[in-house]
């Protein structure tokens, strides 16, 4: 009797640990809660070196927003060149991560699968090497289709400006993506690009095929749940949500997308994306990461890693480092153009967001890695042995 | 003379290749979302538009909510969509002689 008693016992408190539970007291659906940056017991004359480059005059790069979020609550929030709290900012490549929480809805809704192939929704794609693109492939960068993010003789020529502000590609352009040369077999060669998840919101799209309820998927199933109000969400002339770059909304609404993702697409009860996205969007990284073979003029191959969407921080073979040394391994970004930055850290519990407005040269943009040493040498965390001296990369968005 | 060298090849490049209708629409895009998405001002939008302003102008209707953009012999409309939610879009792209 006492060991059926132990084991109903053990029984029930592991149930209870199985149970997905909520990392933070309340849920930010109609608003933020705020305490003190003291809350997480930082030294005061360190943080002030993290606030003093953030906001730095003088300098090229140019924040307008800073925010740290722990335990659900805001800690730290400031702007400036005119933006609050209420002002909406462009998201850049932010858009890609907010893609990737729409497609796992998508999958979780069963309106599409890992391993759809393109063509069955773009026949355009019914060729060659293009028939074997699966969503997997869109998801992970690793189509093969020919593109160039930034092209590197300049980046006028930049595919990612000709899909967008082209005559012959603007009125549709995930169908003029699906039109496009091969390069490379599907999956073997990891490619970051605009096309990508701009395909992938073209391919949920065909597969919704009902412009009413496509128009308002991301609203009813993403943004209106997380009381995200303040998004916009572009489309080309077609009605394509244009999910490379095509978002806009304050930085309070975009860090609910971090808190989702810390709480395993879990919102206040709702499991909203499938149980395994976030690791198969964060813990495994690209697989065509592993392919050693270099592409001309994309400097950052095989540098960075990356997941689904999302950039990660682990050790690739190849590479010597972590690409961020002095955040811990476990963070995964959000990142866009002009110095777009959002940090999520599971083992911390943690978002850091920054929006900003700097150049497109490497000495016009703030240096992420020494935003979160910083902050970290403050929290008296230290990530980084010591032996992972970085001189280049992470420069490219 | 070596700027102005690199300034008329470009022009050259630019006329003669896909590309040239892509400052003028990227201007009108950029810069209708700015002022009627983000709600910024003109001196903002400038500052931040301010690489695509290279090669080509605009101007403002702040009424209907468009901005027209011309650079490299082509003119763009960036409008607003009737629904502000899916954000501006580029619309009646042509050669500015027509």
């Amino acid at each position: 009797m006492k060991y059926w008693a132990f084991f109903l016992a053990f029984s029930l408190i592991c149930s209870a640990n199985l149970q997905a539970k909520p990392k933070q007291d309340y849920w930010p659906t109609s608003a933020w809660k705020t305490k003190p940056i003291e809350s997480i017991g930082i030294d005061k004359q360190k943080f002030k070196k993290l606030t003093d480059y953030i906001w730095a005059k003088n300098v090229k790069y140019k924040t307008d927003a800073f925010l740290i979020i722990k335990d659900g609550y805001i800690v730290y929030e400031a702007y400036d060149r005119g933006h609050n709290a209420n002002k909406k900012h462009m998201f850049w490549s932010f858009s890609k991560s907010m893609t990737n929480i729409l497609m796992g809805i998508a999958i979780k809704k069963k309106i599409l699968g890992l391993d759809d192939y393109v063509h069955q929704y773009y026949p355009e794609a019914n060729r060659n090497k293009a028939k074997e693109i699966r969503l997997h492939h869109v998801l992970n960068m690793a189509s093969g289709f020919r593109f160039y993010e930034e092209h590197p003789l300049n980046i006028i020529l930049s595919d990612s400006i000709y899909v967008y502000y082209s005559e012959d590609n603007r009125v549709d352009v995930a169908a003029s993506i699906a039109k496009r040369k091969m390069k490379h077999r599907p999956g073997t060669q990891f490619n970051y690009g605009t096309h990508e998840p701009i395909l992938a919101m073209g391919i949920l799209k065909k597969a919704i095929n009902n412009k009413e309820k496509y128009n308002s998927f991301p609203w009813t199933e993403l943004f209106d749940k997380l009381g995200m109000s303040s998004i916009h969400f572009e489309q080309d002339l077609s009605g394509t949500f244009l999910g490379g770059s095509g978002g806009w909304g304050t930085a309070r609404d975009y860090a609910k997308l971090g808190l989702l993702m810390l709480n395993n697409g879990n919102w206040n009860g709702d499991q909203i994306l499938p149980k395994n996205w976030v690791d198969w969007s964060t813990k495994r990284i690209s697989p065509a990461l592993f392919k050693p073979k270099r592409e001309r003029g994309q400097r950052r191959l095989n540098v960075e890693s990356y997941g689904g969407y999302w950039w990660l921080n682990k050790k690739l073979p190849m590479n010597k480092h972590r690409p961020y040394p002095h955040a811990p391994e476990d963070i995964y970004q959000a990142m866009g153009f002009r110095g777009q930055t959002m940090g999520v850290i599971p083992s911390l519990n943690m978002i850091i967001l920054r929006m900003g407005s700097d150049g497109r040269k490497p000495k016009e943009k703030v240096k992420r890695d020494k935003m979160y040493k910083l902050l970290f040498d403050s929290m008296g965390l230290d990530f980084n042995p010591g032996k992972h001296k970085r001189n280049k990369g992470g420069v490219f968005l | 003379m070596k700027k102005l060298f690199l300034i008329a090849a470009t022009l050259v490049l630019f006329n003669s290749c896909k590309y040239n209708e892509a400052p003028s629409m990227g201007l009108a895009k950029e810069m209708c979302s700015c002022l009627f998405i983000a709600n910024q001002s003109k001196e903002f939008c400038d500052e931040v538009t301010k690489e695509s302003q290279i090669m080509a102008n605009y101007k403002v209707d702040y009424e209907n909510k468009t901005v027209v953009a011309k650079g490299l012999g082509k003119r763009a409309e960036g409008r607003l969509n009737i629904n502000p939610r899916f954000g501006c879009q580029i619309h009646d792209v042509r050669k500015i002689a027509e």
